[in-house]
């Protein structure tokens, strides 16, 4: 699956630390730490299988893939990122 | 003195210079209790620029203190996009039609007195028409989906603006006054662009380029703002004088304006007190360059007497009793007579202002206000 970050959002890096602001809905979300390395990694273009082999690469002895996806969906719930349809360019 | 009331009027600096950047950072760290500063900052509308200060000064405040800020500031940053897109169509439209079409106050003071439009919070837009151009002007704005109507009674007729005209901004209203003339009627009498005396100055909105008041006529009228007595005070006022003043001080005419309106002059040696001007600012306005060591507080910089506080009653609904509403109206604060009047601060100036000035002026804002509405 690939994801990309909602175009319309403010977005602040606060000690490592991203606030975003949602002007659809008038609401502010808080990521952080590996929630926000997530989007980090989104925003850059990796794919969510990608993100997945990344951070299993670094927490070895977790079984992070359940925790990552649940990431994914809050973050499409918030607004904060959409997935973006298979055979598109974007 | 409150340490968060000094930390705020420190910060109402839109380009702090390295000194202040320290004292804004020593300030902060005297700071023990941040509880009232939510309630601060949304009402003296500083919450962004003390946001920006916060970043770039590296102040010490609790994360989520710092999170809130963070938040009003993008809060502003998204409503200040919005608006500024509605502008330029705004302006484009005028500009079509071969209408006049000054952006006055805030909409101006976000992009010609702040780094970035987000630290100049507003809730209207205020622009100014030519009088012999407002039925084109209706038609224009109607055209672009505005709820706007001519004045239509005796009152109306001599007010300095429409009433209301209203727009829909991403299904939020916002409200637009179309002024005819700069200042309110209860305020000396500036005239509208007819009796402009200097050529106005332009200004830019992203890529648009359209047109605000010259660099005098702005300083001259935002001051005169000051001494409205139902005008409510907020730091946002010094943040406009002192982001204004820094940032056109090489092409303001100061001679001019320390010649004529030496109010202008005393008022920045008021907020020398709250801020710390440059040395470059403080030479054109023949002031000592001195760092905020006395500080005055916050509320006294505000009028609390008759006719304001009747108005702020109405407002939040509180009662309060008549011999502190009197006390209020006689005897107001030397910090808001030198802000509101543009009085010295010597003893005898100050007791000028209390005994004659300030009296006169209540007679005249009350009669004018009666007058015209």
């Amino acid at each position: 699956m690939q994801f990309a970050p909602a175009t319309d959002i403010e977005m602040e890096e606060l000690n490592g630390e991203l606030i975003f602001f949602n002007p659809a809905t008038g609401g502010s979300h808080h990521l952080n730490g590996t929630a926000a390395l997530i989007w980090r990694l989104i925003e850059q273009g990796h794919s969510s299988d990608e993100i997945i082999d990344l951070i299993a690469k670094a927490y070895p002895d977790a079984d992070v893939a359940a925790d990552i996806k649940t990431v994914f969906e809050k973050l499409l719930d918030s607004g904060l990122i959409y997935q973006i349809p298979e055979g598109s360019d974007d | 003195m409150n340490n968060l009331d000094i930390l705020c009027q420190l910060a109402t600096h839109p380009f702090p210079g390295k000194a202040l950047q320290e004292q804004l950072r020593q300030q902060a760290g005297l700071v023990d209790d941040w509880s009232g500063l939510r309630a601060m900052v949304e009402h003296h509308r500083i919450g962004p620029l003390l946001y920006r200060h916060a970043r770039s000064a590296e102040l010490e405040m609790p994360d989520d203190v710092l999170s809130m800020l963070a938040s009003v500031y993008m809060q502003r940053k998204s409503l200040a996009r919005s608006r500024d897109g509605f502008i330029t169509t705004l302006v484009d439209a005028f500009a079509q039609q071969g209408l006049d079409l000054l952006l006055l106050k805030g909409s101006a003071l976000a992009h010609n007195a702040y780094p970035e439009p987000a630290l100049r919070p507003m809730d209207d837009l205020d622009i100014l028409i030519h009088p012999d151009q407002q039925h084109a002007a209706l038609e224009t704005l109607t055209a672009l989906g505005i709820k706007a109507r001519l004045p239509s009674t005796a009152r109306e007729r001599v007010w300095h603006h429409w009433p209301a005209a209203i727009a829909q901004l991403n299904g939020q209203a916002l409200s637009i006054e179309v002024h005819v003339r700069i200042l309110n009627r209860r305020l000396p009498d500036y005239g509208g662009i007819k009796e402009m005396r200097r050529q106005p100055a332009p200004l830019m909105i992203g890529k648009t380029a359209t047109k605000t008041l010259s660099p005098e006529d702005f300083l001259i009228t935002q001051t005169q703002r000051l001494r409205h007595h139902t005008e409510i005070f907020k730091l946002i006022n010094i943040a406009d004088l002192v982001g204004f003043a820094e940032a056109h001080q090489d092409v303001v005419d100061w001679r001019y304006l320390n010649n004529h309106h030496p109010g202008i002059r005393y008022r920045y040696a008021l907020i020398q007190s709250l801020t710390q001007l440059s040395d470059s600012l403080c030479d054109h306005l023949e002031l000592k360059q001195k760092a905020p060591e006395s500080h005055i507080r916050t509320r006294a910089l505000s009028y609390h007497g008759w006719p304001q506080n009747n108005y702020l009653k109405k407002l939040k609904k509180e009662r309060i009793h008549p011999a502190t509403l009197a006390w209020q109206t006689i005897a107001p604060s030397s910090a808001w007579l030198a802000l509101g009047y543009g009085t010295r601060q010597s003893p005898g100036s100050i007791w000028r202002a209390r005994l004659i000035t300030h009296p006169l002026e209540i007679v005249k804002q009350t009669a004018l206000a009666l007058y015209y509405g």
